[in-house]
C-alpha cells in the first residue's frame, strides 16, 4: 500500500502552497488522511484564501467543495444551537461561555473557516451548574445514557457533566464548570478565565484569544486522547497568527504562570515550532531561553508523532508507542495515582464483564 | 481476479480488498470501466475477525479504514460492498442532491421513481432498461444543484427475490451476479444495467416527471392518480439522502425541479402498460 511520508504531509499543512507538487495518487492519500483528521474543509479554506483552488485537479476540487459544504452547514447549525442554549440560559440569568470549536465558529476573534466541531462545549459557573442542567433538561436536552458509576465519575471527579443531547436535532453539548478535572489538583483558577471573556455582536460569549489558547493547550496536552490533535494545534497556531502582539503574549503568560502550566506551555511552543515552524512561534521559543531537558524532548517526540492523523497510509513509525505514552500521561495527569488505580480497576472490571456476558438490555 | 478500483461514473472508489467471490462480481459489474485519475473513496470488504474466518465467516465493510456498520455473513460480501458504496455517497458526497429514487431516461428526458422497498421499483427499472430506456440509476438520483438535471451513475440494479428469475426469463444474456441469500432484503442479485460503452454516451438529462410506482398483481386495470406539487416536494424531501446537509441549496433546486415536472402515482400489474404510459404521458 502506497504511503505518504509524515514529513511531507506536515510540510503541506504548514505551507499549503506545496500541494502544487502533488501527484494524483498523493492527492488521494492526502485527502483520505485529512478526512480522518477532519481537516479536508480546513485545507479547502487555506487553498481558497491563497487563490490556488482553480488550479487543482477537478476531482480534488469536488472533494474539497463537498467537505466545505458540510463544514459550512455544520457551522450554521452550531451558531443556531449556541443561540438556543444562550437564550435558554438567559432565562435563568446565566451567561454560558462557549469554548473551543463552537467559540471559533461564533466569534469574529477567531478564524474558523472549514473548522468541523465534534460537539458544543460550554462553560457555566460551578454554582450555576445545577440550574443550567435542569433548564436544559426541561427543554429537550437529554443526558446521554451513562451508568451509575460513570455518572458518579463525571459529577465527583470531572470538570463537566455527562454529555447532553438535543432530542430533536441530535446536537451534543458538553457542559463544563472548569477547564480541567478538579480531582487532578491541576484545574486552573477558573475565575481568572471568567475575567478574560468577550461578547460578540450576536450576544454570545467566548474566552478572549489568549485565554482560548491556554484552554486549547490544556485540552491538547493534559488529556489522554489526541485523535484530533493536529486540528487543535492548527487552532492554536491560527489564534497566534491572528493576535500575535506583546499584550496578547502577556495575557497568555499571566494565565500560564498563574495556573502552573509553565511546562505545558514550553512543550506547546516547541511542538508548534516543530510542526509548523512559523516565525512568530520561533521568536517566542527563542525568548523563552529554555533548553529542553531529556523529559521535555521525549514528550516533544511523542506529541509530534501522536498528533498526526492515525491513518495507515500516513507513514509514521513508532506512532503507536507515542500514542500509548500520551495516553498514559493523560491519565496520570487527570487524577492522583490512588484514584486512578481505583478508577482503572472499575473500568477494567466493566470491560471484562461486558466481554464475557455482554451488556444488559436497556428497557 | 482482483479489482482495485470501482469507477462509478460520477466518481471513483479505490477498492483495497474484497473476498474472492465479491471480487468476481465486482469485475463483472465494473470491470469494463476505465480508471479515473483520482479516487474519491477508499473501500474494502474484509473478514471481521480471525476466529470468524473459520466458523460462520463474517465480513466487514471499510470506508477509509473505518467500519461504519456491523458485519454480515461472508456470503453477502458483494451486496455489502454495493450498500457500503451507497453509504459512502449518501454521507460523503455533498456536491449533488441525492434522492433515493430510480432514474430512467429516454430521448434525453428523465423520469424519477422514488419508492418504498417492495413497490417493484427495481423490477420496473430492469424491465425498462431491457426495453430501450437508459438506466441512470436504480437507487440514487444525482441532481445537479445548478441546472436541476440528473447525472448517470455506473451502478448495477439490485434485484430481489422473484424479480431475479423474471429478469433471467426476459433476457437470457442479462449480466447478473450470483444470488446472495438471506440478506435483510431477502435474496438479492445485481444486474449490470449497461456496459461502459453505452454508459459513456449518457449525458445529464432534464427531469420531466416523477412516478410513484406500486406493483399490484391483483389489479385488473391500472390506476392512475395525479400527484400535486406539494406532495411531490414532500416525497423528494423525505427520500433525500443529503437534503439536511445541503440546506438552502437543496430547497432551491427541489423547488425548481418540482415546478417543471408532472407527478403520478401508478398502480399497475402490467409492465407493458407502464412502458406505454411513460412514453405517452411524460415524454414530449
Amino acid at each position: 500500500m502506497k504511503q505518504l511520508e509524515q514529513e511531507r504531509f506536515i510540510a503541506i499543512i504548514a505551507d499549503p502552497k506545496q500541494v502544487q507538487q502533488l501527484s494524483a495518487s498523493d492527492w488521494e492519500i492526502l485527502l483520505w488522511v485529512l478526512d480522518t483528521a477532519r481537516l479536508e474543509a480546513w485545507l479547502n479554506a487555506q487553498l481558497a484564501s491563497i487563490g490556488l483552488k482553480d488550479s487543482l485537479p477537478a476531482t480534488v476540487q469536488t472533494r474539497l467543495d463537498s467537505a466545505m459544504i458540510y463544514a459550512e452547514r455544520q457551522q450554521q447549525q452550531v451558531r443556531y444551537e449556541c443561540e438556543v442554549i444562550s437564550s435558554l440560559m438567559s432565562e435563568k440569568c446565566i451567561t454560558p461561555l462557549f469554548l473551543k470549536g463552537a467559540a471559533y465558529v461564533i466569534s469574529a476573534e477567531f478564524n474558523s473557516a472549514g473548522r468541523i466541531c465534534s460537539d458544543i462545549d460550554a462553560l457555566v459557573k460551578r454554582d450555576e451548574l445545577d440550574v443550567a442542567e435542569r433548564q436544559l433538561k426541561m427543554n429537550m436536552w437529554l443526558s446521554q445514557d451513562v451508568d451509575d458509576y460513570d455518572d458518579k465519575y463525571y459529577r465527583e471527579y470531572a470538570h463537566e457533566i455527562p454529555p447532553m443531547m438535543q432530542a430533536e436535532r441530535g446536537t451534543v453539548l458538553d457542559l463544563h464548570h472548569n477547564l480541567f478535572l478538579p480531582v487532578s489538583g491541576r484545574a486552573p483558577k477558573i475565575e481568572q478565565f471568567w475575567a478574560k471573556t468577550t461578547t460578540s455582536d450576536n450576544g454570545l460569549s467566548t474566552l478572549k484569544p489568549a485565554a482560548a489558547l491556554v484552554h486549547s493547550m490544556i485540552h491538547l496536552l493534559m488529556n489522554e486522547e489526541v485523535t484530533y490533535g493536529l486540528r487543535d494545534c492548527l487552532d492554536i497556531q491560527s489564534i497566534i497568527d491572528l493576535h500575535n502582539s506583546e499584550a496578547f503574549w502577556q495575557d497568555v503568560n499571566t494565565l500560564v504562570e498563574g495556573n502552573g502550566f509553565t511546562q505545558e506551555y514550553q512543550l506547546l511552543l516547541l511542538l508548534l515550532d516543530a510542526l509548523f515552524g512559523q516565525q512568530c512561534v520561533r521568536e517566542r521559543v527563542k525568548d523563552m531561553q529554555y533548553t529542553p531537558n531529556v523529559k521535555t524532548r521525549f514528550w516533544l517526540w511523542c506529541y509530534r508523532k501522536a498528533v498526526m492523523p492515525d491513518h495507515p497510509q500516513l507513514r509514521n513509525p513508532y506512532a503507536g508507542i507515542a500514542r500509548a505514552a500520551v495516553y498514559c500521561r493523560g491519565h496520570s495527569q487527570k487524577m492522583p495515582l490512588a484514584t486512578l488505580l481505583k478508577h482503572s480497576s472499575v473500568k477494567i472490571y466493566k470491560a471484562v464483564r461486558k466481554a464475557l456476558v455482554g451488556e444488559a438490555d436497556k428497557e | 481476479m482482483s479489482i482495485n478500483y470501482l469507477n462509478l461514473g460520477l466518481l471513483q472508489s479505490d477498492c483495497l480488498t474484497l473476498p474472492k467471490a465479491a471480487a468476481q462480481s465486482a469485475r463483472l459489474i465494473y470491470g469494463d470501466a476505465p480508471r479515473q485519475d483520482i479516487s474519491s473513496f477508499c473501500v474494502a470488504v474484509k473478514p471481521a475477525s480471525l476466529l470468524r474466518r473459520f466458523i460462520k465467516p463474517i465480513v466487514e465493510f471499510e470506508s477509509n479504514f473505518r467500519i461504519p456498520f456491523k458485519p454480515l455473513p461472508a456470503s453477502q460480501s458483494y451486496a455489502l460492498l454495493e450498500w457500503g458504496l451507497n453509504w459512502c455517497l449518501a454521507t460523503g458526497h455533498f456536491n449533488h442532491l441525492l434522492l433515493h429514487a430510480a432514474v430512467l431516461v429516454k430521448d434525453g428526458q428523465a423520469v424519477l421513481f422514488p419508492a418504498m422497498p417492495g413497490s417493484g421499483k427495481s423490477t420496473l427499472t430492469a424491465w425498462l432498461g431491457l426495453n430501450g430506456w437508459s438506466v441512470y440509476s436504480d437507487e440514487m438520483a444525482v441532481i445537479d444543484l445548478h441546472t436541476g438535471t440528473v447525472q448517470p451513475m455506473y451502478r448495477p440494479i439490485c434485484l430481489k427475490n422473484q424479480s431475479i428469475d423474471l429478469v433471467q426469463k426476459w433476457s437470457t444474456d442479462a449480466v447478473l451476479t450470483p444470488v446472495c441469500h438471506d440478506t435483510a432484503k431477502g435474496s438479492v442479485a445485481h444486474l449490470k444495467a449497461h456496459n461502459w460503452q453505452e454508459f459513456s454516451t449518457f449525458s445529464p438529462a432534464r427531469i420531466v416527471g416523477v412516478v410513484f410506482p406500486k406493483y399490484d398483481a391483483s389489479a385488473t386495470e391500472p390506476q392512475l392518480y395525479a400527484v400535486d406539487k406539494l406532495q411531490t416536494f414532500e416525497s423528494f424531501y423525505t427520500n433525500a439522502f443529503n437534503y439536511h446537509v445541503l440546506g438552502q441549496a437543496s430547497f432551491d433546486i427541489l423547488t425548481k425541479v418540482v415546478n417543471q415536472i408532472q407527478g403520478f402515482e401508478v398502480h399497475y400489474a402490467s409492465l407493458d402498460f407502464m412502458s406505454d404510459f411513460l412514453t405517452d404521458e411524460l415524454l414530449s
